[in-house]
């Protein structure tokens, strides 16, 4: 049918439907993505006094080299959020997949893990801020369990304000990516799960087996998306530390400087630095997606929308 | 099918392991459920209470604490109803305008060919799976050019179709019937006609579950707001900006207070059309 359309010798009124529905998202695309892109690599190579030069990439080499500087420790922080993503990816699919095998509650589950979501971030933020603060009991139970003299500040320390920001993450992103996993789990046959468990094969077997290789296309290009977006790792930096006590992620680091520095933005250099840093690590993770896409090669023409 | 599916034996192991799960699960379930008993809690205490018993139940229950919000939720000039015109405008025309033009570009892609029809489709997934990093200074300085920071015109910005959304209308109307369409166009009806009286019926359960899905992300941002709308606050950025100002640290109730507030929209929208949202958007193996 769509064959038959597209055959079909097109008038006048065809012709101004056309440009009704494609003007202005085009001319959006060009203005809000083309241009600033653009713009962002011209600002990377000007320096302080608006000159073509190669400053921002050399201040990018000497901060990188120092070990306390933010950049270092963002880099440090955003791949280690990275890993914990990576590690936790299988367990979050098995979280779909419990709730899709109809677990006890799991109509319940299905609502509350949303929750994280749905929920203004500010709010969950000052709870947990809270839930966290000196005087909760978990403050006082790190205390006991590594025998402190004080009751420490989980989120202003710089002992523990990055760990206490990851397992946040941990906590929060617990459900995972439940509408796309139900959603694939939701496509899979119930008649081959049925012939399956005739054969007599366990939960695991059909949950490696036969699941996982069903939905194959749905875990490739999630994996394709998480590597891709590996430097925007970031756990709730922002509205729990600030980036202070070693927490900054190249995510939060960028919103700061960005926050922070709006209102100079013609007399400061900030702005240039930081799409210097931007291109390099575009750069970087183009390159790893290159390698990913390889790794996951036909992904993106075996998955049917 | 079902019917048997559902009530086929598992075997012992299996029911063990999904207790086991359940407990698990339902120990996460009820944190989450904690952070909202806690906020509405806190906002029923004084600040006080708050300050000094984070964990224990008000004294006394102090309701009013909700009536206040709306007057004492104030900053820089801009109240609660100042917030809340706002967030409504950016939210609901700023989606509208996104859904909207993401549907249009994508009718248009699937069914017509034009030159550069084809290529829309991979530049989204380009820009879907590629993000470029530290564009956020030149953003900002394309929107100051425009005039557009602190202002209600900003809603410009969400009138475009190269995003995640367009690719979920591909997929809708890749599958939509063209029979009403030629039935149509055999009664002499324009493009026009058959889009908006044939093709946009159709699709409104779609554009209804991500109008809503995106809707509550917006309801919800203050990351953009903060940054390019700093005086003309949503709640969200007000209710940051309240908690950030130590003057008003003092009212922790009233922080409280507005946060569960600002929850309840999305929180009675989300569990009214939970079957919509999570059923309509779940077409493809896409990051919502």
């Amino acid at each position: 049918m769509t064959v038959k359309s597209k055959k079909k010798k097109m008038n006048k009124t065809d012709a101004l439907f056309i440009l009704f529905c494609v003007a202005i998202p085009v001319i959006n695309w060009v203005v809000f993505y083309i241009y600033t892109n653009f713009s962002s690599i011209t600002m990377a190579f000007t320096d302080n006094a608006g000159a073509i030069s190669l400053d921002n990439f050399v201040r990018f080499i000497n901060e990188f080299k120092m070990e306390t500087s933010d950049i270092r420790v963002a880099l440090k922080n955003t791949l280690l959020t990275f890993a914990i993503l990576f590690v936790t990816f299988p367990f979050k699919v098995l979280v779909s997949y419990f709730i899709y095998k109809k677990i006890p509650f799991y109509s319940f589950y299905r609502i509350v893990f949303f929750i994280p979501v749905i929920i203004f971030s500010v709010a969950i933020a000052t709870v947990f801020v809270q839930m966290v603060g000196v005087g909760s009991p978990i403050a006082e139970g790190v205390q006991k369990l590594l025998k402190l003299d004080n009751v420490p500040e989980l989120l202003a320390d710089t002992r523990f304000a990055n760990t206490t920001i990851l397992l946040n993450l941990i906590w929060l992103s617990f459900p995972g990516e439940l509408v796309i996993w139900g959603g694939a789990f939701a496509r899979i046959p119930e008649d081959v799960l049925e012939s399956a468990r005739i054969d007599g094969v366990t939960w695991w077997g059909e949950f490696t087996k036969i699941i996982v290789p069903l939905v194959w296309p749905t875990v490739a290009l999630q994996m394709v998306l998480l590597f891709c977006g590996i430097f925007g790792a970031t756990g709730n930096v922002f509205l729990l530390t600030a980036g202070e006590y070693g927490t900054h992620t190249i995510n939060s680091w960028m919103y700061v400087t960005l926050y922070r520095n709006s209102g100079s933005m013609y007399t400061s250099n900030v702005y240039n630095y930081m799409s210097a840093v931007g291109i390099i690590i575009t750069v970087i993770a183009i390159t790893i997606s290159m390698l990913i896409r390889k790794w996951t090669d036909k992904v993106f023409e075996e998955v049917e929308y | 099918m079902r019917m048997f599916n559902r009530f086929k034996r598992k075997s012992p192991v299996e029911i063990a392991l999904h207790i086991a799960v359940s407990a698990l699960f339902m120990v996460v379930a009820l944190s989450y459920l904690y952070i909202l008993a806690y906020a509405i809690i806190s906002g029923l205490k004084t600040n006080s209470e708050i300050v000094m018993n984070p964990f224990a139940l008000p004294e006394t229950w102090h309701w009013e604490n909700y009536i206040d919000v709306f007057t004492l939720l104030e900053v820089n000039g801009n109240n609660f109803f100042h917030m809340l015109l706002n967030s409504v405008w950016f939210s609901v025309a700023g989606v509208l305008l996104q859904q909207f033009f993401s549907m249009s570009l994508a009718y248009c892609c699937t069914k017509y060919k034009f030159p550069g029809s084809n290529l829309v489709y991979p530049i989204v997934m380009v820009m879907i799976t590629l993000p470029i990093y530290g564009n956020s200074g030149a953003v900002y300085k394309l929107y100051y050019d425009l005039g557009i920071i602190n202002s209600y015109a900003q809603v410009i910005v969400n009138a475009g179709g190269f995003n995640i959304f367009f690719l979920y209308y591909v997929a809708f109307f890749k599958n939509l019937s063209w029979t009403y369409a030629e039935a149509g166009m055999m009664d002499g009806a324009n493009a026009f006609q058959i889009y908006f009286r044939i093709m946009v019926p159709q699709a409104k359960p779609m554009f209804g579950a991500l109008f809503l899905t995106s809707w509550i992300q917006n309801w919800n941002n203050y990351e953009n707001a903060l940054v390019y709308l700093p005086k003309l606050p949503t709640l969200p950025v007000g209710i940051y900006q309240f908690s950030t100002e130590m003057i008003y640290r003092a009212r922790m109730d009233i922080l409280f207070a507005a946060c569960v507030l600002i929850c309840i929209p999305a929180l009675v929208l989300f569990i009214a059309f939970n079957k919509i949202i999570t059923t309509n958007v779940s077409v493809g193996g896409i990051k919502g």
